[in-house]
């Protein structure tokens, strides 16, 4: 019996995966201003080539979700309008239509999201004139805390644009750039 | 470096021509005061520019419920910037349309970086920097980085190295190359015989400041252009934001709180915008495939 139950474990960790899971599993690309979140098993969710932009990833343990919002610039003062449509554009409309996607995967309490921040990059700029990443990672965290939440882990700024995606299977989040390899965060 | 220059040059030389039409445009609408019927003249004479306008006119997307039939009528209803823009994206196309493996970029990525940055130089020689042509910075941020289609398989085989702390992505291809993208798109700006404005822009896209004093808004309005595209992620990857910018920005943008909470994002925001419309009005089989 011991016997069996050994052999069919081993099939069962070592079989390809079913056919459903992949027929319903994708990458979810998400462009700027954009929000997903999902608790597919074997989604992705990805972005690719953030520069300035920061891209906000939350991990739901208990749910077995994932999401993801890019936002492009800090504050929706800028334009309205725009947040009204594209939420995710801004990092204080973008961190609430995020918890609103989560709500709907069934989260009740925004504290177990696990938060992590990659991207906020700038040019070599003696004045720093153009250096909107820097002001969207602080804006990115401050709109965190007025949630009274944080990020357990960024990887922000520096000069180097990064490409990432979070996998609802694992919970786990890569970074990559190009010349420069891939590496979880 | 000889055995280089000459592999540089056939590759050089192998680069499709642009063509003669979208030159005499360039040239025509440098000028302010040209005629509407030498423009339509103009198209007419390029067939598979006035089927391309006739088409894009067509598009549902611009809401014309008649069929327009007439090339000037349909260059009447785009109007030149419009026209110019298919013209110049009709001629990169074909050319921009291979990946660039030195850049670690794929297909498209040069592509969309020259547009996006042409969009962007275009409001930032409006907004930024004053006095300059938009449609000079257009089309010279249009093809500020075509050189680096020569480049590209060069870079490809010095790929083993570790390109980390890169601070500045043109003094690492001068290193090895002894010469920069920049440089060589400003020579195949001259074989294609753009005028001098565009080949001053395109050669110092990097260094404004260095430009004939004549041309350096006009640079500098590229140089901002291929900034933003790279902020946006627009980049051609492997270099993306290793760039330094260049001083001469603080002749004109004053680093205060307006700045940097109102114009910037605005800037930021309506380039993205354009890119957008542009993308879904002039792009459409691109968009479909």
């Amino acid at each position: 019996m011991l016997f069996l139950a050994v052999v069919f474990h081993k099939q069962s960790v070592n079989a390809a995966p079913p056919r459903w899971y992949e027929a319903m599993s994708q990458t979810h690309m998400i462009g700027l201003g954009g929000i997903h979140a999902s608790n597919t098993p074997g989604d992705v969710i990805k972005t690719m080539a953030l520069g300035s932009c920061v891209g906000i990833i939350a991990v739901a343990p208990r749910l077995r979700a994932v999401g993801m919002a890019h936002i492009v610039l800090p504050h929706s003062r800028t334009n309205p309008e725009k947040a009204n449509l594209t939420p995710g554009y801004f990092a204080d409309t973008g961190i609430p239509a995020m918890l609103e996607q989560f709500q709907r995967l069934g989260l009740k309490n925004p504290r177990e999201l696990v938060f992590k921040l990659a991207g906020g990059a700038s040019v070599m700029d003696t004045n720093n004139t153009f250096d909107i990443g820097k002001r969207n990672i602080l804006s990115c965290r401050k709109e965190l805390w007025k949630h009274r939440m944080a990020a357990i882990a960024e990887d922000v700024g520096g000069n180097f644009s990064r490409t990432v995606w979070v996998e609802v299977d694992s919970g786990r989040m890569y970074l990559q750039s190009p010349g420069k390899g891939r590496w979880e965060l | 470096m000889t055995d280089f220059a000459k592999k540089a040059a056939d590759r050089l030389n192998s680069l499709p021509p642009i063509s003669t039409t979208t030159l005499k445009l360039i040239d025509l609408l440098s000028n302010e005061t040209y005629q509407t019927t030498e423009l339509s003249a103009l198209i007419e004479a390029d067939l598979s520019l006035a089927a391309r306008c006739l088409k894009t006119v067509n598009a549902p997307i611009f809401g014309i419920k008649r069929t327009i039939s007439s090339v000037p009528h349909a260059v009447t209803l785009l109007g030149a910037r419009a026209v110019l823009d298919l013209a110049l994206q009709l001629s990169v196309r074909g050319t921009y349309n291979q990946a660039l493996t030195g850049y670690a970029s794929s297909a498209d990525d040069l592509y969309r970086h020259s547009l996006y940055s042409a969009i962007a130089a275009r409001i930032c020689a409006q907004r930024i920097t004053p006095n300059t042509n938009p449609e000079s910075a257009y089309a010279a941020a249009l093809f500020h980085d075509v050189g680096k289609l020569v480049l590209s398989s060069f870079l490809a085989e010095k790929e083993t190295e570790d390109p980390e702390n890169i601070t500045h992505f043109l003094d690492y291809e001068q290193q090895h190359f002894g010469i920069d993208h920049a440089q060589i798109s400003a020579q195949i700006a001259q074989k294609w015989h753009l005028p001098e404005d565009l080949v001053q822009a395109i050669s110092f896209h990097h260094q404004p400041s260095q430009a004939l004093p004549a041309y350096r808004r006009t640079a500098l309005a590229v140089h901002l252009g291929d900034m933003f595209a790279m902020m946006a992620g627009f980049g051609t990857q492997r270099d993306n934001m290793q760039y330094q910018m260049d001083p001469m920005i603080d002749e004109f943008v004053v680093r205060n709180r307006k700045w940097e909470l109102e114009t910037l994002p605005q800037i930021m925001m309506d380039i993205h915008e354009e890119y957008q419309t542009v993308m879904a009005k002039f792009n459409q089989e691109e968009q479909a495939q």
